[in-house]
């Protein structure tokens, strides 16, 4: 097992405080879902005609850009390890292509809904979505933007030092906690039937 | 002059855009595409719903245990992730079920 592939058993990757933070994102945004499953439960047809309203191809395109960056950020850190730092900025320059696609599809998404005259407070159901998305959304844009930001790495010509590649597996855990969040978020606003 | 650094660079490319993650990227891709069948022409919406939900923390798991690293992290970090897993999971299943 070599370092490319995975990181060293009993390795904990990154910063412990970053750890801190994505658990307590993943609670809160649990709590988030339960409330929406909640008010779900108190008007179904409500909910149901209003799902319905969405782009669901859309969705789904969004889901496929949020994994693929996952993987990209996923392969960058395996090349960091491994000094490789073309292949790191190129892959890391793929995940944030796909951050900024997200946020444009998203952008063109809401633009259709207020055109159509739905919004915030148009029922509960599209009081979560915009809420929920718009949440994540906010995500999106801090995890590109320390993306681009961690892009800059230069270890010369030899191997990144342990704070480097520490400081990558922490913004790398962020954007994975944004795919991860995406992942459920897909799955009761746009595909629960 | 035989440039050795051609023999090492094509594994090393291959070890990081080939391997387990790469796998985990195609099976999240097939579950996404599962699941977009679930919610599209069933009859059982409340079984279907159900089983939405479940492969959301299947796909969520797998990007805790291999793009986060948590499968190789140390040990109270994968109880604790993996008891967010199940307790979401059953949480949300179970309100997505009996609420209303």
């Amino acid at each position: 097992m070599t370092g490319a592939t995975v990181g060293r058993r009993g390795h904990l990757p990154g910063e412990e405080g970053i750890w801190l933070f994505v658990i307590g994102d993943m609670i809160m945004f649990t709590a988030l879902f339960t409330f929406f499953l909640h008010y779900r439960g108190q008007a179904p047809e409500v909910f149901q005609r209003s799902h319905s309203a969405l782009d669901q191809g859309l969705g789904l395109f969004n889901t496929g850009l949020m994994l693929t960056s996952s993987w990209c950020v996923a392969a960058a850190a395996r090349a960091m390890r491994l000094g490789e730092r073309e292949i790191f900025r190129r892959l890391v320059g793929c995940a944030i292509a796909c951050g900024i696609g997200f946020g444009v599809v998203k952008y063109f998404e809401w633009s259709a809904k207020l055109s159509a005259g739905i919004d915030f407070h148009t029922n509960d159901f599209f009081m979560f979505y915009f809420v929920l998305t718009g949440i994540h959304m906010g995500h999106v844009v801090i995890g590109t933007t320390i993306l681009a930001f961690l892009r800059r790495a230069n270890w010369g010509n030899g191997m990144p030092g342990a704070d480097t590649i520490r400081n990558f597996e922490s913004g790398g855990l962020f954007w994975h906690l944004v795919d991860l969040l995406w992942i459920v978020l897909f799955a009761l606003l746009y595909l629960l039937p | 002059m035989t440039d050795i650094t051609a023999n090492i660079t094509a594994p090393r490319t291959n070890a990081i855009l080939i391997g387990r993650h790469t796998l985990v990227w195609a099976l999240l891709a097939g579950i996404t595409a599962a699941s977009w069948a679930m919610g599209h022409g069933v009859s059982d919406t409340r079984a279907a719903g159900a089983v939405i939900l479940a492969l959301a923390f299947v796909k969520a798991r797998m990007v805790i245990r291999e793009f986060m690293e948590v499968g190789e992290a140390p040990l109270p970090l994968r109880i604790i992730t993996d008891l967010w897993v199940g307790g979401a999971c059953a949480l949300l299943i179970g309100m997505w079920l009996f609420a209303g």
